[in-house]
């Protein structure tokens, strides 16, 4: 099995289980190293994470969303070592959306209320796109976290 | 409904407040994104602001209260994304804002920038180009970036 879509798998198997609900998975050194995260949280994952309880709290999402987020995080943390949380934003549509822009790139999750995912990925420098077409993924598909690793580090 | 001449720049006021971002903020596609009651119109108009004729604390006055990032782009620039186009637009103050003043004379709008008939990635393209011509306008109100 391809490596990122079997670390993937770990990943989205984990959170899926009701005894490693994201809290534990925030909370505990050992649960974060087993979905492929650093033990300790830096300051600026502690602030995304912050955010998104509080996004959650508030009920301006849904904890769906906020389940999704972080289980895109998981991935791709686990995928690109120093990945950097993505710029957040909730739409007027009520979807949260996840970006992560650099020179050349610039790539999106879009996180419905119902927690499924659209993706969308463009080389800033070629104009060449990609993405979903109103499939509401479960889960990331592989090309989007092997597509350019770099692209989620800022 | 005339069109803004090339060379002015406008102003978008983006929102919903909730955004982390971990540094200046640059605008994202979804700063684009016609809200519900930008689709109520039409043409579908993505609300801005003419700099010459409003200035940034006229607009933010003029619109819902939250915290917003302004964003300024170059009439021209959106004219060459061939498709979206801005106008003029008569402002309808939201209940309990006060009455339609000469300082309400720069609000206009951004056409062209909903879905319609093209596939979301075509879509997430145009918006993600639009977004790549907003610069930050480190004046507006932000909670968010250290070096504003």
């Amino acid at each position: 099995m391809n490596p990122s879509l079997r670390s993937f798998l770990t990943v989205a198997s984990l959170l899926s289980e009701s005894h490693l609900d994201d809290k534990k998975v925030l909370a505990s050194a050992a649960s974060r190293v087993e979905v492929g995260l650093p033990a300790a949280m830096d300051a600026s994952e502690q602030r995304w994470q912050q955010f998104l309880t509080n996004l959650r709290d508030s009920q301006t999402v849904t904890a769906a969303q906020v389940t999704s987020a972080r289980r895109v995080w998981c991935a791709i943390r686990q995928e690109v070592d120093g990945a950097s949380p993505p710029q957040t934003t909730v739409a007027p549509s009520g979807s949260l959306y996840l970006v992560w822009q650099t020179e050349s790139h610039l790539a999106e999750i879009e996180i419905m209320e119902s927690g499924k995912l659209e993706w969308f990925m463009r080389n800033r420098k070629t104009g060449v796109f990609s993405g979903s077409d109103d499939h509401e993924l479960s889960d990331l598909p592989p090309e989007f976290l092997s597509a350019a690793p770099e692209l989620f580090v800022s | 409904m005339g069109e803004l001449p090339d060379e002015k720049v406008v102003r978008r006021l983006a929102g919903p407040s909730e955004r982390f971002v971990s540094d200046c903020p640059k605008a994202l596609p979804s700063d684009f994104e016609p809200s519900s009651k930008d689709k109520a119109h039409t043409p579908v108009l993505v609300s801005v602001w003419d700099v010459a004729l409003t200035t940034l604390q006229q607009a933010e006055s003029l619109s819902p209260p939250a915290k917003r990032l302004s964003f300024l782009v170059n009439v021209t620039e959106v004219r060459a994304l061939k498709g979206p186009n801005v106008y003029y637009d008569t402002y309808v103050p939201p209940t309990g804002a006060p009455a339609v003043s000469p300082r309400t004379g720069g609000h206009a709008g951004i056409s062209g920038l909903e879905r319609g008939a093209r596939t979301r990635p075509e879509w997430r393209d145009l918006l993600a180009r639009m977004s790549e011509l907003a610069k930050f306008e480190p004046e507006s109100r932000t909670l968010f970036c250290p070096s504003a």
